[in-house]
C-alpha cells in the first residue's frame, strides 16, 4: 500500500488569504498562544513539548523540549530566542515556503517558544536572499503588534515579546547556530567552539535557544491538541510529520508532507517517480551534506531511526531535502558541483576546512577535466578523511560540522561510485606539477600600500 | 586545583588553566599556533590536538580534543603522543603547508618560526600537494609592518591582538573561506604604539618588521636580557646582537611588569646607540671652542676645578643613570665634603597610556626617576647656582630635551660645568668639559621602575672605544680627588 501524505502543516498553507491575520485567526491562529499565556506556566509548555517528542527540523533532530529546558528559569540577564530561517542547504526549500505562505503559523510558534523559555526578544534570522519572506514576516509582525498579540502586554497578560526580523548576510555557514549568533551580533559568521553552549552563552553573551523556524510551526498544534495527540502521529519515536523536499530527476518535484514512517520509494512515488526512460541512480536524502544512497536503498524509512550513527547507510536525514539523481548523472560532475559549493561557503576559520575545501576541489576539478595523475584518487580520499573522518567521528578535527558536511558525502560518493572516478583517472592525461609560487619577496614597488 | 595525568606524569594545574599551560608545567610542549596566553582563545588552527580520557556519564570515553580550549579538570588522563594525536598534528601541518610558499631561505622568521619548527618535529618532509598554490601580494600595513601574505597561516593572533588587546582593531579578515586574508581597510593603516609586537605575535614570517627586514639571520644573533630605558615602566627586553651591533629589540616575558609585550618607543630606542650625535671623545673648552681631548687631561681639568672651589661644588644626577651610578654619585658627594647633591628631573613627560589588555606605558620617559629622587631629592631648580658654582652633571640622557629649558638656563649660570653624557645636546654644547659615557646596552646595571622594582640588565655590545662607564669615571674622579687630599693639595681640612 502506497503511503499517503499527512498534510497537517501544508494544507493550512494553501488556505486563500491565510497570510492575513484576520483570515488566519478565523482558522484558529493564536488560540494556542492565548491558551499558553493564560492557562499554562512556561514550564508546563516546556513539559508539553518535551512529552510530545517534537524534534528539531533544522537537521540535527535534537529534542525541542529538552533544548528549551536548558534555559535558565531565573535568568540574571535577558534570554533570547533565535529563529533559524537561513535555509541554505542545497535542496532545502521548506522554510521559505512556510514563511511566504503561512507566517502566522510560524510566528505563533515563535511567541509560544519565547514564553516557554522566558525570552522577551526573538530574532528571526532570515536568509539574505529571501526578500519576500522578510516582507511577509514584517507585515505579519506589524499586524500582530496592532492586534496586541506581540509587543508589550500581550492580550493584557503582562507579557512582553518583541520579534525582530534580521536579514542574513548571505552565507550558508550563517545557518550553523553559533555562526548565526555571531552574524547577528554584527561579526563575521564564524562558528564558535562549544562549550560554552548557547543556553549558557548565546547571542550577545545571553542565554539563547536556537530553533529552526519549521520546528516552531508544530508548536501551536501541540499546545492546542496536547502532547499525546502529537505523539500518536506516525512513529512514536519520531512523531509528527516532516516536509520532504523532493527535487531532481522526478516528474513532480515539490514539497511532500508525510509521517516519518514513509519510505524513500514512497516519496519518489509521491513525486511522480523518476522521469520516464531513466533509471534511478542515487538519492541524496537530506541536503548535499548527507551522504547519498543508491537505488538499493529505496526501502529505507525516511526517519532518523534509519540513520543510526554507526549504521550501514552512513548517512543522515538532515533537512529532508531529497535530491533524486537518475542515470544521466556523471558522479564526477556531481562531486564537482557539490564541492564548488563547499569551497565557496567554508568560513575559513579552521585549518582543515579552509585548506581542505580548496585542495579537494582542485583535485576533483582536475579529475573532471581528465587531467588527473595516478594516485590522485587515493590522495583525495585521504584528504577527505583528514577533514572529516566518516568512520571515526571522535577524530573529527574541525570547529563546526561544515567539515564533515563535505568530508562525509564526498567520501561516500567516491566509495559508492568509485569505478566512475577510476575511469576518469584512467582516461586522464596527467597535468604537469605546477611550479612553486614565486618567492614572497617582491621589489618594493610591487608592495601594495594600504 | 585540578590534578591530572599528562603522558604518565601527574600534574596539578592552577584553576582555569588550559591543557597547554598544564602540560607546560610538566615540561611537555603541546604544539600550537593560534593560542597565545595574552589573547582570547579561538581554537581555530587545530594544531594542539591531544587525546583526553575522561569519565562521561559514568563511562570512560576517549576523544581527540584541542588542548587550548580544554580546561584542565580533575581526573583527566591526557596523552600527547599517541598515534591519533601524531596523525592529527601531521594532517594539520600538511594543510597549513599546502598553500605556504616555504621560502624560508629569504624569510626573516626562519629559525624562530613555529611552522618551521613544528614541520620538523611533527610533519613530513615531502608534500602530496600538486595543485597551484594560492598567491597573494605582500602589503605594507603601516607602522613599519609588512604582511608577506603568502606566508600567513590565518591564526588570527594579529587580529585579536589589535582588536582586543590594543583596542585599535586595524586588522581584520577579509574575503571568505580559502580566500581569507588579513587586511587593513583602505586608507586606514595600522597606527598604534604597540604595532611592533606584531612580528613577534605572528607565529610565522607573515608579519615582518621593516626595521629588521633582511638585517640578519636569527641564528646568528645572540640575545642579551635587558631592561628598557624608555620610560619608568622598565619593560623586560632582549637585545639581539650581531657584529657588536644591536639588530633588534624583542619583548621578554615579565608578568610583573609588561606581560609579553613592549611599546614601539622602547623597541626602536636601540637606534640611539649608534646615533650620529653620539659623543665619542672627551672634550675640554678652550675659549669658546670645545676641543677634543683625552681622558687624563679632561679629568685633571675637572679635578683641579673641584679642588679649587670645594665649597661651591654641585653634583647633579639624572634619572637616566643606573642605580649603581646614582649610588656612586652620592658617594662622590660624600667624599667632596661641602658639595651639594641634587638631581635634574627628566623633562620628557607624556600622558601615560593604558591599553584594554592591561599593558601600560608610563608618562615619565626616563628609567630611574624614582631612585634618583630618593637618593638626591633636591631638584636643580631648588639649588643655588652662581657664576662661582662648579657643576658636575652626570646626565647620560637618551632623550633630547630631557633637561628642561629652565634647568638648562640655570646650568648656564654656573662658572664651570663638567658633564658626562652620551649624545650631543644643549648642555654638552655649553659645558666646559664633556665626558663621553655609555648607554644601557653597553654596560650592566639596575633600574628601579615607577613601582620601585629593581631590575638588572647586562651589557649587550661593546661601547665606542673612547667612552667610559659612568661608575668608572666616578671612581676615577674619587681616586684623583683623594690623592690630592692625601698629598695636601687644596683639600679641605
Ligand atoms: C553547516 C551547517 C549549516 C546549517 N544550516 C542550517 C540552516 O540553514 N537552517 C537551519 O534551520 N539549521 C541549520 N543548521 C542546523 C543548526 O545549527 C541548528 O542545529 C538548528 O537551527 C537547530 O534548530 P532545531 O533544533 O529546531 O533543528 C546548520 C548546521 C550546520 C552545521
Ligand atoms: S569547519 Fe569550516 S565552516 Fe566550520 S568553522 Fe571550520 S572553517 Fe568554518
Ligand atoms: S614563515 Fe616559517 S616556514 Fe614559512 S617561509 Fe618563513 S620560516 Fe619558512
Ligand atoms: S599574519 Fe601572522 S598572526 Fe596574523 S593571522 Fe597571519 S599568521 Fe597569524
Ligand atoms: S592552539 Fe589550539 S587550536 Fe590553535
Amino acid at each position: 500500500m502506497a503511503a499517503r501524505q499527512n498534510r497537517m502543516i501544508l494544507d493550512q498553507c494553501e488556505i486563500p488569504g491565510i497570510r492575513n491575520l484576520a483570515v488566519a485567526r478565523r482558522y484558529g491562529a493564536y488560540t494556542a498562544l492565548a491558551k499558553a499565556l493564560t492557562t499554562m506556566t512556561p514550564d508546563q509548555v516546556v513539559e508539553q513539548i518535551t512529552r510530545s517528542g517534537l524534534q528539531g527540523r533544522g537537521g540535527a533532530w535534537f529534542g525541542t523540549g529538552l533544548k528549551w529546558s536548558f534555559m535558565p528559569k531565573e535568568p540574571r540577564v535577558e534570554s533570547f530566542l533565535c529563529v533559524n530561517a537561513d535555509e541554505s542547504e542545497p535542496g532545502t526549500c521548506k522554510d521559505r515556503y512556510l514563511i511566504e505562505k503561512n507566517p502566522h503559523l510560524l510566528l505563533e510558534g515563535v511567541l509560544i517558544a519565547c514564553y516557554a523559555i522566558r525570552a522577551s526578544t526573538a530574532f528571526i534570522y532570515v536568509r539574505g536572499e529571501m526578500w519576500e519572506g522578510m516582507e511577509v514576516l514584517e507585515t505579519a509582525i506589524r499586524e500582530l503588534v496592532t492586534a496586541n498579540l506581540c509587543g508589550k502586554n500581550i492580550l493584557g497578560t503582562g507579557f512582553t515579546i518583541n520579534v525582530h526580523v534580521h536579514p542574513g548576510a548571505g552565507a550558508y555557514i550563517c545557518g550553523e547556530e553559533t555562526a548565526l549568533m555571531e552574524s547577528l551580533e554584527g561579526k563575521r559568521g564564524y562558528p564558535r567552539n562549544k562549550p560554552p553552549f548557547p543556553a549558557a552563552y548565546g547571542a550577545f553573551g545571553h542565554p539563547t535557544t536556537i530553533n529552526n523556524i519549521g520546528t516552531l510551526g508544530y508548536v501551536p498544534w501541540i499546545i492546542n491538541h496536547g502532547a499525546d495527540a502529537f505523539k500518536g502521529i506516525g512513529d512514536p519515536n519520531f512523531p509528527g510529520t516532516l516536509i520532504y523536499q523532493v527535487s531532481g530527476h522526478v516528474n513532480r518535484p515539490g514539497l511532500y508532507e508525510a509521517e516519518l514512517t514513509v519510505t524513500l520509494r514512497d516519496l519518489i512515488d509521491m513525486a511522480g517517480g523518476v522521469r520516464s526512460g531513466h533509471r534511478l541512480k542515487a538519492v541524496i536524502p537530506g541536503g548535499t551534506s548527507m551522504p547519498l544512497l543508491t537505488a538499493d536503498d529505496l526501502d529505507t524509512v525516511m526517519s532518523p531511526a534509519s540513520f543510526a550513527p554507526r549504521g550501514s547507510l552512513k548517512s543522515g536525514l538532515g533537512s529532508a531535502a531529497v535530491i533524486v539523481l537518475d542515470d544521466t548523472c556523471d558522479m564526477v560532475d556531481v562531486a564537482l558541483n557539490m564541492m564548488r559549493f563547499y569551497r565557496h561557503e567554508s568560513c575559513g576559520q579552521c585549518t582543515p576546512c579552509r585548506e581542505g575545501t580548496k585542495w579537494v576541489c582542485d583535485m576533483i576539478e582536475r579529475i573532471h577535466r581528465r587531467r588527473a595523475r595516478p594516485g590522485d584518487l587515493e590522495v583525495l580520499e585521504q584528504v577527505l578523511v583528514n577533514v572529516g573522518d566518516i568512520d571515526r567521528f571522535e577524530f573529527n578535527k574541525t570547529i563546526c560540522l561544515f567539515g564533515v558536511s563535505f568530508g562525509w558525502p564526498l567520501t561516500m560518493l567516491i566509495r559508492r561510485f568509485r569505478s566512475e572516478f577510476e575511469a576518469a583517472v584512467a582516461e586522464s592525461t596527467p597535468a604537469p606539477v605546477p611550479l612553486p609560487v614565486p618567492a614572497s619577496v617582491l621589489p618594493a614597488g610591487d608592495l601594495r600600500a594600504p | 586545583m585540578p590534578t591530572m595525568v599528562i603522558d604518565g606524569r601527574e600534574v596539578t594545574a592552577p584553576p582555569g588553566a588550559n591543557l597547554i599551560e598544564a602540560a607546560k608545567l610538566a615540561g611537555i610542549e603541546i604544539p600550537h599556533f593560534c593560542y597565545h596566553p595574552a589573547l582570547k582563545v579561538v581554537a581555530s588552527c587545530r594544531m594542539c590536538f591531544v587525546e583526553v580520557t575522561q569519565e562521561v556519564r559514568g563511562k570512560a570515553t576517549t576523544r581527540l580534543t584541542t588542548a587550548c580550549n580544554t580546561p584542565a579538570a580533575d581526573g583527566m588522563v591526557v596523552r600527547t603522543d599517541t598515534q591519533p594525536v601524531k596523525k592529527a598534528q601531521n594532517d594539520i601541518l600538511e594543510f597549513l603547508l599546502i598553500n605556504h610558499p616555504v621560502d624560508c631561505p629569504v624569510c626573516d622568521e626562519a629559525g624562530e618560526c613555529k611552522l618551521q619548527d613544528y614541520a620538523f618535529a611533527y610533519g613530513t618532509a615531502s608534500s602530496r600537494f600538486a595543485e597551484h598554490k594560492r598567491f597573494r601580494h605582500a602589503k605594507k600595513l603601516g607602522s613599519g609592518i609588512r604582511l608577506y601574505t603568502n606566508r600567513c597561516i590565518l591564526c588570527d593572533r594579529c587580529v585579536r591582538f589589535l582588536r582586543d588587546f590594543v583596542g585599535t582593531g586595524e586588522l581584520s579578515v577579509t574575503d571568505m573561506g580559502n580566500g581569507n586574508e588579513i587586511s587593513v581597510f583602505p586608507g586606514r593603516p595600522i597606527d598604534n604604539v604597540l604595532a611592533g609586537n606584531l612580528p613577534e605575535i605572528c607565529p610565522v614570517g607573515a608579519l615582518i618588521s621593516e626595521d629588521f627586514l633582511f638585517k640578519a639571520r636569527v641564528w646568528n644573533l645572540s640575545a642579551v636580557d635587558s631592561v628598557c630605558p624608555g620610560c619608568s615602566r622598565g619593560c623586560a627586553t632582549s637585545l639581539d646582537v650581531k657584529d657588536n651591533e644591536v639588530q633588534r629589540t624583542r619583548a621578554r616575558e615579565n608578568q610583573a611588569v609588561n606581560g609579553y609585550f613592549i611599546c614601539d618607543d622602547g623597541r626602536y630606542l636601540y637606534h640611539v646607540i649608534r646615533h650620529e650625535t653620539r659623543l665619542e671623545h672627551p672634550a675640554v673648552r678652550e675659549g669658546d671652542q670645545l676641543r677634543e681631548s683625552n681622558w687624563d687631561h679632561a679629568l685633571d681639568v675637572v679635578v683641579s676645578r673641584l679642588a679649587e672651589f670645594p665649597e661651591r661644588i654641585v653634583i647633579l644626577l639624572s634619572p637616566f643613570l643606573t642605580q649603581e651610578e646614582v649610588r656612586a654619585g652620592a658617594d662622590l658627594s660624600e667624599v667632596l665634603r661641602g658639595s651639594v647633591l641634587g638631581h635634574v628631573p627628566n623633562a620628557v613627560q607624556e600622558a601615560p597610556v593604558l591599553f584594554p589588555g592591561g599593558f601600560a606605558i608610563d608618562g615619565d620617559k626616563a628609567p630611574n626617576s624614582t631612585l634618583v629622587k630618593n637618593i638626591a631629592p633636591v631638584p636643580l631648580q631648588e639649588l643655588a647656582i652662581t657664576k662661582d658654582t662648579v657643576v658636575l652633571f652626570f646626565n647620560s640622557s637618551l632623550r633630547t630635551g630631557s633637561v628642561s629649558p629652565l634647568d638648562a638656563e640655570k646650568l648656564r649660570r654656573a662658572g664651570f660645568v663638567a658633564v658626562i653624557d652620551v649624545l650631543r645636546n644643549d648642555i654638552t654644547a655649553v659645558a666646559d668639559v664633556v665626558l663621553p659615557g655609555r648607554m644601557w646596552a653597553e654596560k650592566s646595571g639596575t633600574f628601579s621602575n615607577s613601582a620601585g622594582m629593581a631590575q638588572s640588565f647586562g651589557a649587550a655590545v661593546l661601547p665606542p672605544p673612547f667612552t667610559r662607564d659612568e661608575s668608572d669615571v666616578i671612581r676615577d674622579l674619587t681616586r684623583r680627588i683623594t690623592t690630592r687630599i692625601s698629598t695636601g693639595c687644596g683639600a679641605k681640612s
